[in-house]
């Protein structure tokens, strides 16, 4: 992702200037930080918080830890893979929390595929995408969901996931080849 | 999720020949990017998968899930997550204007104190490490023994110490002053009291002898740095004929540098009675050498 402009799910722009802002400790800036950031960090802290309430808590926390965590942030990097470390182990914490500190392995990982899933089967298009998605093995098929549904960034995914970098961006390319496949097999040629 | 942890078995790079849905989503490093547009020049079917997920790729991202605003705080007051993120922070790290000023106050206060603190000590330390005042005349070498020019020593419990050249006084000191009268002495010369008989002990030493009482001390020269200081004249004695007053100080006898009291008898050892010898000595605050001729006696006698 581009240093100098970091564009998010909400469409607005941070700039590096209010990066800077917020690493010099200015509260205004997380203004702007929670209006771009807050549908990512709920979408992530949801799919592993399924109670409403704690989900709101945590992307709350998750912000205020930023904030209180600012000087461990490199302004030069994006802000949002940062962020979503953040929002993934407060979850974690949280999970942790609530099953009488168990270790970390006893907490089952998220699937953000459910959510994404049904959120598909909304129109006939979708379905269409549906039916090729359903085909496709885990854990690509979470990949191209978090990547080209979400709009995740591959670095925001190995975060959200905890994954090898290079792994995410090879499992994301492995799936967009299968969907093509797949739909050629299936529809032929793309028609919307 | 076993097969997402077990990433060992899986290849690193992605094949430029597929990269087409990579190429489009922007997912490419600039040198992958570079390499597959050269590809693309040359394929038809990568042609055809770039078309592909330039459509695809737009028509998936409308099924995005855009969670809905929150709403946070309380169903009383309720806030959004902006809102609700500020007072928190607020509440734990916010400060009132009044305990940023009281507590910026306490941090000058807390300055200026160690500030002066650190010039107390610098300019104790600085009085403490001053050099003194460098005195030019005599150092004692040690103050509480004098000898006889015999080499023996006489215990003196001195009070006073030699410090530099105006000398007001070398010992009054009780004992002493039962046998022998209090020397008084400045760097001038003047004030000195008549001198007086040496210790009945001594009185049986035959052979040459000067008839003085003498001091080590250390003397502000290079030619000479060590030289004994005559605390006590005998009456009738060869060094009081010589012109030697208390307080003169005794370098060479003779060609014989003085740099200890023992030198004193081993030099006189070589002697007889009758002999003539040279005597360099200092006498007050110029430190000149004085040459003078005496003749050596067994005074006791």
């Amino acid at each position: 992702m581009d240093a100098q402009t970091e564009k998010s799910s909400s469409g607005t722009v941070l700039s590096a200037r209010d990066l800077q802002r917020f690493c010099a400790g200015d509260v205004q800036v997380l203004d702007v930080l929670v209006a771009q950031f807050q549908h990512v960090a709920l979408f992530v802290a949801r799919s592993y918080v399924k109670d409403e309430h704690a989900t709101c808590d945590v992307v709350q926390d998750a912000f205020v830890r930023a904030f209180e965590r600012r000087a461990q942030f490199d302004a030069q990097r994006a802000f949002q893979p940062w962020l979503l470390t953040i929002v993934r182990n407060l979850c974690l914490d949280h999970l942790r929390r609530q099953r009488g500190h168990a270790a970390l392995d006893d907490v089952t990982p998220p699937s953000f595929v459910p959510q994404l899933m049904e959120n598909l089967n909304r129109d006939e298009q979708g379905q269409r995408i549906a039916s090729i998605m359903q085909a496709i093995p885990e854990p690509y098929r979470e990949h191209l969901l978090l990547r080209d549904v979400q709009g995740l960034s591959p670095q925001d995914i190995a975060e959200v996931l905890g994954a090898d970098y290079n792994t995410t961006r090879w499992r994301i390319h492995k799936a967009r080849t299968l969907f093509r496949e797949l739909w050629v097999e299936r529809f032929g040629a793309w028609e919307p | 999720m076993g097969a997402m942890n077990d990433n060992k078995s899986e290849p690193k790079n992605i094949v430029l020949s597929k990269a087409a849905g990579d190429y489009v989503a922007g997912d490419l490093t600039p040198a992958e990017r570079a390499e597959f547009e050269q590809f693309l020049a040359q394929d038809e079917n990568a042609r055809k998968d770039v078309a592909f997920f330039g459509k695809l790729q737009p028509a998936l991202a409308q099924y995005k899930i855009t969670p809905s605003a929150q709403q946070f705080g309380t169903a009383a007051e309720p806030l959004t997550l902006a809102q609700a993120v500020h007072r928190k922070i607020a509440a734990t790290h916010g400060l009132s204007h009044t305990e940023k000023r009281l507590r910026r106050i306490a941090w000058s206060g807390w300055l200026a104190a160690s500030a002066a603190l650190l010039m107390l000590g610098v300019a104790l330390g600085r009085e403490a490490f001053a050099p003194r005042p460098t005195t030019t005349g005599l150092f004692p070498l040690g103050d509480t023994v004098a000898f006889l020019d015999d080499g023996s020593a006489v215990s003196l419990p001195a009070r006073g110490a030699l410090m530099g050249p105006n000398v007001a006084r070398y010992y009054q000191d009780d004992y002493l002053s039962t046998r022998m009268p209090i020397i008084y002495e400045d760097a001038r010369g003047s004030a000195v009291t008549p001198v007086t008989n040496l210790p009945a002990q001594n009185k049986n030493i035959k052979g040459p002898t000067l008839g003085v009482l003498i001091q080590p001390i250390a003397l502000p020269s290079k030619a000479h740095p060590t030289g004994l200081l005559i605390v006590r004249i005998a009456e009738h004695s060869p060094a009081l004929q010589a012109g030697l007053k208390p307080g003169d100080i005794l370098v060479k006898i003779n060609d014989v540098t003085l740099f200890s009291r023992y030198c004193i008898p081993h030099c006189l050892g070589e002697l007889t009675i009758g002999d003539d010898i040279q005597l360099t000595y200092y006498r007050g605050e110029t430190l000149t050498a004085h040459t003078t001729k005496t003749k050596l006696g067994a005074y006791y006698d």
